[in-house]
């Protein structure tokens, strides 16, 4: 009896032995693949110069908010620069989103909302409509809504009826109204409040909920899960594959799986900085649009990849952190157009960067890189 | 009057003061509290003052610089409606620092001028429009602020966004909290103003009851934040609070009220011209309880305006100031405006002045570029200004100015307000 047991228990420890190995080399196998491959779209080759404040996916198109209006790519070419002599509400192109249903597009910039489709522009702002103020920084829709994220509270706007509806303070548990992004999940909406935290609107009961930084303190972070690390948040993801939140701040990088709270910060993981302009996540995947560069962080191997331009060489740096703080650099010939991140979307398996000299388009591959001893 | 050190070791002692708060303000101790503040509650995980970051941004490169003959200074100041005065002041200030810190021919023959937009009224959408004016049509190269909190922020985010260095009049103190590097104060926090004063009320003078009379608008609740906390920090009782409507504040119920129950201070955090009015109203109904003004209160509208420590005129006994120089350039600034405007500068005119100045400075180091504007703002350090002495901190902070000043008689007087006496 004893003796079966023993083997029995062997027979489970082998198992268990046999499955770590394997998960170690698919987690390995996984991690190795890196953006390697990067085409810029800068001043050099007729992009509009400086800052990319967002970057919008749709299909074989892509559409680039800059600082001197809207850029629609397609199939990887510059096709139109939309600016406010076309009818565009602002010069600034904080946010796009695309109604999938009827191909419009939604346009938040800093002098209003604009909706494209037909080749018109149709402009709301503050005098024109319900818009609750022309600094609009994030615009997402949902089904027959279009949510803008405004200085002055959130807007819905309904497509059907035309109609506008507000919330901020005096409706809704705003500490703040400055709301600087909105991501739209299945059952409810999520929006990044600068000084509020985070806020989730669900959409079935028609309920907001607050979440905010626990311990109080604007300039601590007293525990290290404490909750959202941060009040001022600057963007926020949801992620429909892990039901998880992730939220960016000026300080560090928090995620809620409604459960548990993880932090972020720069000085316990690989992240490159804690001042994060954006997060986008899906899968296993987050991406951290820092200022010092795009941190990618996958979730279920632990594994922290950073990229970024070598200021010295203008080479590629890809710095690998693994779990228990096991760094490793390597360089990639081609890298991103600035070290700078804004914002960030997904094209299969491909992604697009906003920076802040330009637009970067990254391709994943499982080609060689070079090892740097450091 | 209080020296340059004494302003440091204050500063010091306070943020030791702060860090107290912080441990006052333990979760409920529940037994993983307990066992959590048993082991790492005494040290953060983390703080911005240990591990902030600094703007490592673009911009700084020559493609970035602004072009044409003339570089704009953005001013944001009401011009109309009940803060008119403190508006006023402010551009009144301005206008002769561009005028002094202009003298000197600018390089490459450039001129400076003012931008200046009217921030007056409630509506945000008009302060949204007239921020955006200023930063893209007339391309200021920085934007100076005034002490109204919500425009602040409104102006910061922007800043932050496009990349605009912000000098601000505000005290809101989370405009600084926040880790962006676009932002820099000239004057003293909500917070500074309310440890000095609650270490003078309850330490020094060993009150109990104090009435917080405060505007129900976001600078408002940020002083109430402020001063519960600064009370707190002293295991003091929390000041009893009366909010007003600032579009229509109900003086009667509110005297109506301190008659019922009289505080041993009152202390209003409010806009200027609501705090001019209660005042007035104290004064006349006989109650002569001591009131404390925060900086925003006791601006021009107020009718109490002052520059601390500035020379009231040159056989004013109760007058302080620093050295020579300093005092000189004051005394000029002081007598100039007087002729100007009939009144005193309040500190809030003063640090407008000392704004204009420090952004004629960083463009003559830096040249038309933001970016290398803000590199200078950061770089600021023992700046003799009109309205102190200003350093910025790693956050954007002024640490170095914390007066309390008394106004008795016509007479203004340094209070020690100095945690270490």
């Amino acid at each position: 009896m004893e003796r079966t047991k023993a083997i029995s228990r062997v027979r489970d420890l082998l198992c268990i032995v046999g499955l770590l190995i394997l998960a170690t080399g698919w987690a390995t196998a996984q991690a190795s693949s890196y953006y390697t491959k990067w085409i810029n779209y800068t001043s050099a080759n007729g992009f509009p110069p400086g800052e990319v404040y967002c970057v919008t996916v749709d299909g074989n198109r892509v559409w680039a908010g800059t600082g001197h209006g809207l850029v629609l790519l397609e199939d990887g070419r510059i096709k139109k620069i939309f600016t406010t002599k076309d009818g565009l509400s602002g010069m600034a192109v904080m946010s796009v989103a695309v109604d999938k249903q009827t191909g419009a597009v939604w346009i938040g910039t800093f002098g209003g909302l604009s909706r494209y489709s037909g080749g018109q522009f149709t402009n709301y702002t503050n005098l024109s409509s319900g818009l609750a103020n022309d600094l609009v920084y994030g615009v997402a829709v949902q089904g027959q809504y279009v949510w803008v994220a405004t200085t002055a509270g959130v807007n819905r706007f309904d497509t059907y009826t035309g109609s506008w509806q507000i919330f901020n303070e005096s409706n809704a548990p705003f500490e703040e109204p400055w709301t600087y992004s909105i991501s739209v999940g299945a059952e409810k909406v999520y929006f990044a409040v600068w000084g509020g935290g985070v806020l989730s609107y669900d959409l079935a009961n028609h309920y907001w909920k607050p979440y905010t930084d626990p311990d109080g303190e604007m300039e601590l972070v007293l525990y290290r899960n404490q909750g959202l690390i941060h009040n001022i948040v600057s963007s926020v993801s949801w992620n429909p594959d892990t039901k998880t939140f992730w939220a960016s701040t000026y300080f560090g990088l928090s995620s809620y799986d409604g459960r548990n709270w993880h932090n972020y910060l720069k000085k316990d993981s690989g992240l490159i900085s804690n001042f994060i302009n954006a997060v986008k996540s899906r899968g296993d995947e987050v991406f951290a649009c820092t200022q010092k560069g795009l941190s990618e962080f996958n979730t279920r191997t632990n594994t922290w990849v950073t990229y970024r331009p070598d200021p010295k060489t203008g080479r590629g740096e890809i710095l690998i952190t693994r779990p228990g703080g096991n760094k490793r650099h390597m360089e990639s010939s081609t890298t991103l157009a600035h070290n700078y991140i804004l914002n960030l979307d997904f094209q299969g398996d491909d992604i697009w960067v906003a920076t802040a000299n330009g637009l970067s388009h990254g391709i994943r591959k499982h080609s060689k890189v070079v090892a740097i001893p450091r | 009057m209080m020296s340059n050190r004494t302003h440091s070791r204050a500063a010091t002692l306070l943020a030791s003061t702060a860090t107290l708060a912080v441990l006052l303000l333990q979760p409920t101790a529940t037994p993983w509290a307990l066992a959590q503040s048993k082991t790492d509650a005494a040290v953060p995980y983390d703080s911005i003052a240990t591990d902030g970051e600094s703007y490592a941004g673009p911009a700084r490169e020559s493609a970035w610089d602004e072009a044409g003959p003339i570089l704009y200074i953005g001013l944001l100041a009401p011009l109309s409606g009940p803060e008119k005065a403190d508006g006023d002041a402010l551009v009144v200030a301005a206008r002769m620092a561009l005028h002094d810190a202009t003298q000197r021919p600018m390089p490459n023959g450039r001129r400076m001028e003012l931008a200046i937009g009217d921030e007056s009224g409630p509506s945000w959408g008009h302060v949204s429009d007239v921020i955006l004016h200023l930063v893209f049509k007339q391309q200021v190269v920085a934007l100076i602020t005034s002490t109204n909190g919500t425009d602040t922020h409104i102006s910061e985010q922007v800043g932050n966004r496009i990349g605009v260095p912000i000098l601000t009049l505000s005290t809101d103190a989370s405009t600084t909290q926040i880790d962006i590097p676009w932002i820099f104060r000239l004057g003293p926090s909500d917070d500074l103003q309310t440890q000095i004063m609650a270490h003078n009320l309850y330490r020094e003078r060993g009150l109990k009851s104090v009435l917080l009379i405060s505007d129900a608008d976001h600078d408002g609740r940020v002083g109430v934040t402020a001063m519960q906390h600064a009370a707190r920090a002293l295991g003091a009782p929390a000041p009893n609070e009366i909010v007003l409507n600032p579009l229509r504040p109900d003086f009667v119920s509110v005297l109506a009220r301190i008659h019922a129950n009289p505080p041993q201070a009152i202390v209003l955090w409010t806009r200027a011209d609501i705090a001019a009015t209660l005042v007035s109203s104290l004064h006349d109904d006989g109650i002569h309880t001591p009131v404390y003004l925060s900086q925003q209160a006791a601006q021009a509208g107020s009718g109490l305006a002052f520059l601390p420590f500035a020379r009231q005129s040159a056989d004013d006994p109760e007058s302080v100031a620093a050295d020579g120089n300093d005092a000189a350039v004051r005394a000029s600034f002081v007598s100039r405006y007087r002729q100007q405007t009939g009144s005193s500068p309040s500190a809030a005119a003063a640090e407008a002045y000392d704004a204009v100045c420090l952004t004629v400075r960083a463009v003559r180091a830096a040249g038309p570029n933001r970016a290398r504007v803000r590199d200078q703002f950061a770089k600021v350090r023992d700046f003799h200004g009109i309205s102190g002495v200003i350093t910025f901190d790693r956050q954007g902070n002024n640490p170095t100015q914390v007066h309390l000043v008394a106004l008795s008689q016509q007479k203004f007087s340094a209070m020690t307000g100095d945690p270490s006496k």
